[in-house]
């Protein structure tokens, strides 16, 4: 897999968010999620994807219950709860900036400031 | 998505479908993923084996998520648990609030009866853990003994001579230290501070060197006694108490080093007492001592007779048993060596005994009063609370039927009587605080440590505990009788079926359970009110109704006996000329309050055990016609009876029986240090320190003959309230007293109360809960009584149709409740026998199976069950049958 691109700490949870903001989904849902939006660039081992539903669930950004899927078979669905909507707003608009930042900076002429 | 939060409800709802164990969940959420991904992987054209190693190889590590996802799960599920348990919790409780709400007489009734309960429990429980359980404020309290000096027979409660004391501690292996103070009262209130022009009398009471740091006792400012102090040549100092510091030098920190007058005599101020040491609440309940002087083992205070109270310390590891065989071995030895001492027969008691000795078995008794009464709260509530489920028998069956868990229901009516209860508690709390303000500043009752008592964080504690257990007497009964299924709960909602009697014959043992422990509180009460009327009733040996007494001492020290002597009989001789004034005396101490003794051998008599001891009073002529004391034989002292004459002398019966038994005193000489005085007046014998302790020896010196006495009293017989005398008085002695210090009249009838005063406590308090306890098992009788009658109209409807009279259902009811009653007063009785005999020693004057004390309460439980029950018999009596049968 090295044609992946290693995760930057910290942007896993946000990507679950984001994932979780369009509609409940259950842990697989949201590694194919992941894998379709990023076009497989992004390496996430999938016991880290449960680590950080148990970290958001614990800071009471998600919650989660057990539904059925529509094979029939028993999941248990994440969902954005309103805390986790505002926490993904605010940590989208620093991401942006951030990245806005850096990209500017990497992509201008170097030479004295 | 509006809505993000899950409802609390539809997450129980989820959890109620499936819920399983905490290792499945977070199994099958793992197991889900693998399967989807193995499937894909598959769809990819893995072979199913390499699609589930691929799988398990992009999951990663997971055995180890596998736990860590269980443990999350398993905190997830108990959090949800608990928060789920506070919420049913929340709503048994506001389902309890609604239906005590719809219920408010009842409601009303319940929470103050509780309140009532608890307060008056927690105040007993402040008071016994201030005074008795907590250890005294003491360095080693627990070794700490009380040695006291008695007399030939055993009994009595003398002090020490100075040379006893120290040859005490001197020769006792057994103990790490003695230490004293000057209990002979000879300072209480004799000491002058002059500041600036004014002076003002307070109270000191000397102490030996080491007192303070002995009993671990540190002063908040400045030192205690320097060994240069000790010595009898040497500088003298004082330490202030706490509140005559912030009182009369504004807290001023510098008071240290700072010279004042005492008696005419500068001191230096060396320290200042913490506010917590209270001498008077410890040693001398009732006084509040001001400073604090150091007593010297000199022989100029040997010369003082019985002086000192000793306070001794037991080595590690010895115990009280070989202290008192040792310290009465050194008793003897001094005996044998120093005849012409006083007498040292040293008793030795744990000093906490010698403290709560005697108001332990009161608060033990009113503790278990309290206990009692509490016991009735619940009985009453339970029974009434029976009663409601029996109402509600048909409203639970449909909860029943709606799907409510049998659990569910016993929780709820658990729940309503904890809600009734922690409302209680509440307003108990605010009793018992009041209470306890009330019982510390009640500085009129005699009981050492009165004043630590308040609600505190052990009370609050307690508090709690009582309200769990309150909850559970009152409500577990009502809860083991919650319908257990729909059935029965629907028939059983019927009146007069077998479970509604089953709940009545619960009900009547309650209230026969009432009733004994009322008759028991009853007699216990009705034995101490009896005893407390014997003591009022017991001889004093004077009359007090009529005397009142001031405190005269000269504001100066008067330079020599004849001085004190003119200007005694200037005073008496101007108050005397006063209107409504009969009599006027002079003496140095009171009845009650305060005594010195000594030894006083008859001469020529040689005493095996030492002479006998005697209380001293140095009196004025017509101090006996004053205060009222039978003369016997011989005659007053008067006003020829100078320094000049030969000394004279009154014995009391006691002591002249004790000196010459069958002859006549008058004329018998007894001697005085080298002095040799005759008897010239036989007196009546008067109470001294308690009004239970038998007559002891007194001597009576004339004031104009011994000039060694501590205070000067002026007494008066007067028809008049003593408040009206003071101004003219004051007025008439003005001119040759100069300023008295502003010390009011107190009545002989007020230090009579005051001696009473323990006695009187208790009787009040245990009347108070004996009259609540009585008025609770009157309402329980009442409300029995009354439900079986409501529960009853029709058949009682049919009896009056069938043509019962109205007198006879009047009888057939009440002699059902005087049946109850009679159950109640006989097992109540028979425990008054058990409880009289543990009573005895708080007993005065009668027995415990005294008859009168055990027939008030009988006729009195008689008379109210009776009315308890009539009541409702006559509403039975005035049924309409045609209507009863109707509604029926």
């Amino acid at each position: 897999m090295s044609t992946t691109l290693p995760l930057v700490k910290g942007t896993l949870d946000v990507l679950v968010l984001k994932a979780l903001s369009w509609t409940p989904m259950h842990g697989f849902e949201i590694t194919q999620w992941l894998e379709a939006r990023s076009g497989g660039a992004l390496g996430v081992r999938d016991s880290a994807l449960y680590q950080a539903l148990a970290r958001l669930e614990e800071r009471g950004f998600v919650a989660a219950e057990w539904g059925v899927t529509a094979n029939n078979q028993r999941a248990r669905y994440y969902k954005l709860v309103k805390a986790g909507r505002a926490h993904l707003t605010a940590e989208t608009t620093q991401w942006v900036r951030y990245a806005d930042t850096v990209t500017t900076i990497l992509t201008s002429a170097a030479g004295p400031a | 998505m509006r809505d993000p939060e899950i409802r609390p409800g539809i997450r129980r709802l989820f959890r109620l479908v499936a819920r399983r164990d905490f290792r499945d969940e977070a199994d099958d959420e793992i197991r889900l993923h693998l399967q989807l991904r193995t499937d894909q992987l598959m769809h990819r054209g893995f072979s199913p084996d390499a699609a589930r190693q691929e799988a398990e190889r992009l999951f990663g590590r997971l055995n180890e998520e596998r736990t860590r996802m269980r443990n999350t799960t398993r905190r997830r599920e108990s959090r949800l648990r608990f928060r789920d348990w506070l919420e049913s919790v929340g709503q048994d409780v506001r389902y309890a609030v609604r239906t005590l709400r719809r219920d408010a007489g009842f409601t009303l009734f319940a929470l103050l009866i509780i309140s009532f309960g608890i307060g008056a429990t927690t105040t007993m429980f402040s008071l016994v853990n201030g005074v008795l359980l907590q250890p005294l404020p003491f360095h080693d309290a627990s070794r700490l003994v009380w040695i006291s000096n008695t007399g030939d027979d055993g009994i009595g409660e003398w002090q020490f001579q100075v040379g006893n004391f120290v040859d005490l501690a001197a020769r006792s292996g057994t103990l790490d230290g003695i230490e004293g103070y000057d209990a002979s009262y000879s300072s209480l209130g004799r000491t002058t501070l002059s500041i600036g022009g004014e002076s003002e009398r307070l109270t000191r009471v000397p102490v030996t060197c080491h007192f303070f740091p002995f009993l671990g006792v540190t002063p908040m400012l400045g030192r205690s006694f320097a060994p240069e102090e000790c010595v009898a040549d040497g500088p003298r100092g004082v330490l202030l108490s706490y509140d005559l510091w912030r009182r009369d030098y504004a807290s001023d920190h510098n008071v240290i080093g700072r010279k004042i007058t005492i008696n005419g005599t500068p001191v230096s101020v060396i320290g200042v007492m913490p506010e917590s040491f209270d001498f008077g609440s410890i040693f001398a309940p009732g006084t509040k001592v001001d400073m604090y002087s150091n007593f010297l083992l000199t022989d100029q205070n040997e010369g003082r007779g019985n002086t000192l109270t000793a306070i001794g310390r037991l080595k590690p590891g010895a115990s009280i048993a070989a202290g008192r065989t040792e310290a009465a071995a050194i008793g003897k030895q001094l005996g044998a060596q120093y005849p012409r001492r006083n007498a040292a027969r040293p008793k030795m008691i744990p000093f906490d005994e010698h403290i709560h000795g005697s108001v332990r078995p009161a608060l033990v008794v009113l503790a278990c009063a309290v206990f009692a009464v509490m016991l009735i709260v619940s009985a009453n509530l339970s029974s009434l609370q029976l009663a409601r489920m029996s109402a509600r028998q048909r409203e639970m069956a449909v909860r029943l039927a709606l799907g409510a868990a049998n659990g569910r229901l016993i929780r709820q009516a658990l729940t309503e009587s904890f809600v009734l209860t922690a409302g209680g508690a509440l307003l108990g709390l605010s009793f018992a605080y009041a209470g306890t303000r009330l019982l510390s500043r009640l500085a009129a009752f005699n009981i050492p440590l009165l004043d630590r008592v308040g609600v505190d964080g052990s009370a609050l504690a307690f508090v709690a505990v009582l309200t769990v257990v309150t909850g559970l007497l009152i409500g577990v009964l009502p809860a083991l009788n919650a319908p257990s299924d729909v059935r029965t709960g629907l028939r059983e909602g019927a009146r007069g079926s077998t479970r509604s009697a089953g709940h009545t014959r619960i009900r009547a043992a309650l209230v026969v359970s009432e009733i004994a422990v009322a008759c028991m509180l009853l007699v216990g009460t009705s034995l101490l009110i009896r005893s407390f009327i014997r003591l009022l009733d017991v001889e004093l040996g004077f009359r007090p109704e009529r005397v009142a007494a001031l405190r005269i001492d000269p504001a100066r020290t008067l330079p020599d006996p004849a001085a004190s002597n003119a200007y005694y009989g200037e005073v008496l001789r101007r108050v005397r000329g006063l209107p409504g004034i009969t009599q006027a005396a002079v003496a140095d101490m009171l009845p009650f309050s305060g005594d010195r003794s000594w030894s006083v051998p008859g001469e020529g008599q040689v005493y095996e055990h030492g002479a006998p001891e005697a209380f001293i009073r140095v009196v004025s002529e017509s101090y006996f016609k004053t205060m009222g004391i039978p003369m016997r034989a011989g005659r007053d002292f008067t006003d020829g009876d100078s320094p000049q004459s030969p000394p004279v002398a009154a014995v009391n019966q006691t002591l002249a029986q004790a000196l010459w038994p069958g002859r006549d005193p008058i004329g018998q000489a007894i001697i005085q240090g080298k002095t040799r005085v005759v008897v010239v007046a036989l007196v009546g014998d008067v109470r001294h320190s308690a009004l239970e302790h038998a007559f002891t020896g007194e001597l009576y010196l004339p004031i104009q003959q011994f000039n060694d006495h501590s205070q000067v009293n002026l007494i008066v017989d007067t028809d008049l309230p003593p408040s009206q005398l003071t101004s003219s008085v004051r007025n008439a002695i003005a001119p040759i007293a100069g300023e008295l210090p502003k010390t009011q009249w107190r009545t002989l009838q007020e230090l009579i109360d005051r001696v009473a005063s323990p006695r009187r406590f208790v009787v009040l308090l245990l009347s108070g809960f004996a009259i609540f306890a009585l008025v609770l098992a009157a309402l329980g009788i009442y409300a029995l009584v009354s439900y079986g009658v409501s529960q009853r109209t029709q058949e009682i409807g049919i009896r009056m149709a069938l043509g019962a009279s109205a007198k006879e259902l009047v009888s057939n009811v009440m002699g059902r409740t005087l049946q109850l009653a009679a159950i109640g007063i006989v097992l109540g009785i028979g425990g008054s026998v058990i409880l009289a005999r543990s009573l005895r020693g708080l007993l005065f004057g009668v027995t415990a199976s005294d008859p009168v004390s055990f027939l008030a309460p009988f006729l009195l439980l008689v008379v109210v069950a009776g009315a308890g029950g009539y009541f409702p018999a006559r509403r039975a009596s005035r049924i309409d049958p045609s209507t009863a049968l109707r509604e029926g």
